[in-house]
């Protein structure tokens, strides 16, 4: 190309062209305007691929980076690819056992035209289909395969081996409808705190209720506080109550002090969520409503005796009364129509510590009337009392309790011993954790409290007044009305509480309502249960006693064994000085409680 | 001739170009499909994965599992006097086993705190049974007595080392 230059300076020469090598080349006017033109041509063509190049390459840059960015968020998510979220997240316990969730259940239909066409013989596959779903009435299945028609259901929810089975058959013209259904593997060892679903998939009970929008919505798994073991061997020492004491019903909730969990809650008679007794007032039996009731939310009960516990921590707190304070049991006090007596009746003067032991109603009056009216409801509305407790169940669920509009004098001195104010066990256990924790009030949870996590609480009664507390909940159990709830090596302490049923207005003698309310381990406490039999009776065993000391405080004692391994509270040695000494009451000390 | 050779070189060029840009597009839509199959593989072994959770829960069920060890295995829950000290309490395995493995024995039974309870009355049973285990000198697997505890079953995998 060089020595072409030298020849011949003109870049735009055709290559065949070779200008003789000596001749000079003369420019001529002709010569020189087609040079300008071919110039000018050569100039626009390059302008045209440059900017045709320009263009690929905007277009390249756009696609690269600026669209592609937007993309490969696409891309992120097709390769993070899991199953598609459910309608409803699953519920799972404390432990991630798996308590409520979606299955798929395909519903199978038949396109009978399609199946008549493919040449099936309908008997054929009938027999077929019957044999793989033996439920299903082979008659009704042969009609529906021979009909013609091109859609008909022959089954609804289907499970996976079933689904499997009738797919393998290969029936051209039998289809799957996907379909889904909620299942609750637990059956009815979670029926209340789960609750139900409808078939269109909306919360009807339970927390499956309450929780509805954050099942629905969140697809992640919703962790309980629940523990589905603790919850079987509180369900199972409760159906072994009634079994044993001829009962009506029982219901039993446990408590963690220290964070509000609610590790298990049972009420007797239950149902299967899986099969939920119906609803519809017009087929509704009593049975299936008494199913349904969740004794531990929606019951209001008028506890009687372990009320002392808020009427003593209330005198002590107040700095009315102190452990050695004494009052006068003698003798039964009378107002307006209304006699209070003793039920364990010692008719001396008795010390605080004392009334708390013999649960003395006498005792507990008078201490209500020197702590006065205002002071007793301020301390109740303070425990969260006078108020439907705040929890993850829908408020249909959740009782307002009931008490006096005007707190009169005689009301002082029943709700002393808790007649007259009627609060659901979930009040009661919560304000009882409260008095034993060092007394701050957690509002109770469903949901599991990740570790470290501050849990929200409000002083209610001084850290001394709960020291004092722990050491009356030993003594009723060391030697008080529940020694039967004693376990070796976890230091129980509780109070018992044996109240007649309020039925139409007036206590019934024969109808009572046994309660326990016990915490373990009381040099510590960690955990709180509480537990009530509904109409117990009485047995050989019990001596024809059906009391809380003989009902429900044992079976507190076998609940605390057998789930301490399993929460992970260590047994001490509960005659070590160290355990004994900050649970021992001076007062008392080298006293025997007596019992008539 | 030279012109015509770059001509040449330029086509050849191109031509490996096209074919080595064809296998790399075949060979990415060959990964795409297989990408594909495995995620829908992923999904249904996620959907039978959560069939199976269920189905386990529901045949763990406390209750079942209580009524088969009632049936088959009379297992008891364990006694509080059965439960004294922690796993903390349990001495890690020495560094230099062969020479602390005489040791141990004396070691557990230091953490016994009642020799008197009858739950633990066996452990003195212990202390000859993993002392008899030589330190060093590996015997015939037919010899040896059969460890009669975790630590006496380290103590004898010590040994063997």
């Amino acid at each position: 190309m060089l020595s072409a230059q030298r020849l011949d300076d003109n870049p735009c020469r055709p290559r065949h062209f070779k200008p003789p090598p000596c001749a000079p080349v003369v420019a001529t006017g002709a010569a020189v305007e087609f040079l300008d033109t071919a110039r000018t041509r050569l100039l626009m063509a390059g302008v045209l691929f440059a900017l045709i190049f320009l263009v690929v390459a905007v277009r390249l840059v756009d696609v690269v980076e600026v669209a592609g960015v937007a993309a490969s968020g696409d891309a992120r998510a097709a390769h993070h690819l899991v199953v598609p979220p459910p309608v409803r997240a699953d519920i799972v316990d404390r432990n991630g056992t798996l308590l409520a969730t979606n299955l798929d259940s395909p519903a199978l239909y038949v396109d009978s035209k399609e199946m008549l066409q493919a040449g099936e013989s309908p008997d054929a596959a009938a027999k077929a289909i019957t044999t793989a779903l033996p439920d299903l009435s082979a008659s009704d299945i042969r009609s529906k395969l021979a009909s013609g028609k091109s859609f008909a259901y022959l089954t609804r929810s289907l499970t996976p081996r079933q689904e499997s089975a009738v797919n393998n058959l290969g029936i051209p013209g039998v289809e799957f409808q996907p379909g889904e259904k909620r299942r609750y593997p637990l059956g009815d060892l979670v029926s209340h705190v789960v609750g139900y679903c409808s078939v269109d998939n909306i919360g009807q009970a339970g927390l499956e209720r309450g929780l509805n929008p954050a099942i629905k919505n969140s697809g992640k798994p919703v962790m309980l506080a629940l523990d589905a073991r603790v919850q079987f061997v509180l369900k199972d020492e409760l159906q072994q109550v009634i079994a044993q004491f001829d009962a009506k019903g029982a219901a039993g909730i446990i408590m963690n002090v220290r964070t509000g969990e609610i590790v298990a809650m049972a009420s007797l008679p239950d149902f299967d969520p899986n099969h939920p007794p119906t609803t519809d007032p017009k087929r509704e039996t009593p049975e299936d409503k008494d199913r349904i009731f969740n004794k531990i939310t929606s019951g209001e009960y008028e506890l009687g005796s372990v009320f002392k516990i808020f009427n003593t921590a209330m005198a002590l707190d107040s700095g009315v009364s102190t452990m050695t304070s004494t009052y006068d049991a003698r003798n039964p006090i009378e107002i307006g129509r209304f006699t209070i007596e003793d039920y364990h009746g010692k008719h001396r003067i008795l010390s605080v510590p004392e009334i708390f032991a013999y649960s003395s109603n006498i005792g507990s009056a008078r201490m209500a009337v020197a702590a006065g009216a205002q002071r007793q409801r301020d301390f109740l509305s303070r425990l969260g009392l006078l108020e439907p407790v705040p929890i993850e169940f829908d408020k249909v669920e959740v009782a307002k309790p009931h008490f006096p509009a005007v707190w009169r004098q005689v009301n002082v001195m029943t709700i002393a011993f808790g007649h007259g104010i009627a609060v659901t066990p979930l009040h009661m256990i919560t304000a009882t954790a409260a008095m034993i924790n060092g007394g701050i009030l957690h509002p109770p949870t469903m949901l599991k409290v990740p570790t470290g996590a501050k849990v929200p609480g409000v002083r209610v009664i001084a850290e001394k007044t709960s020291d004092q507390i722990r050491k009356l909940f030993r003594l009723v159990v060391e030697s008080g009305t529940a020694k039967q709830a004693e376990a070796p090596g976890y230091v129980v302490g509780g109070k018992t509480g044996t109240a007649e049923k309020n039925v139409g207005g007036h206590y019934e003698e024969k109808k009572l309502l046994s309660s326990f309310i016990g915490a373990f381990p009381m040099n510590d406490p960690q955990y709180v249960i509480l537990t009530l039999v509904d109409e117990p009776h009485g047995n050989k065993e019990s001596h024809g006693y059906a009391t809380a000391g003989w009902t429900v405080a044992p079976a507190t004692s076998r609940i605390i064994q057998r789930i301490a391994p399993l929460l992970g509270v260590a047994p001490v040695d509960e005659n070590a000085p160290e355990i004994v000494k900050p649970l021992l009451i001076e007062s008392l000390a080298g006293k025997k409680l007596e019992y008539n | 001739m030279r012109r015509f050779g770059s001509g040449l070189f330029w086509i050849a060029i191109a031509f490996v170009a096209g074919l080595a840009n064809y296998t790399v597009k075949q060979m990415v839509q060959g990964l795409d499909d297989e990408l594909n199959n495995v995620r829908k593989k992923t999904v249904a072994e996620q959907r039978q994965i959560h069939d199976l959770t269920a189905e386990w829960t529901y045949l763990n069920q406390p209750e079942l599992l209580a009524d088969l060890n009632r049936r088959y295995l009379g297992l008891i829950a364990m006694s509080p006097k059965q439960e004294r000290g922690t796993i903390a309490d349990i001495p890690m395995r020495p560094a230099t086993p062969t020479q602390d493995v005489p040791l141990q024995p004396q070691t557990i039974a230091a953490v016994v705190p009642e020799p008197a309870a009858p739950a633990i009355k066996q452990a003195p049973t212990i202390v000859p049974a993993s002392a008899a285990v030589p330190a060093a000198a590996p015997q015939p697997a037919a010899e040896r007595p059969k460890p009669a505890s975790i630590d006496a079953l380290f103590a004898q995998v010590a040994g063997d080392r």
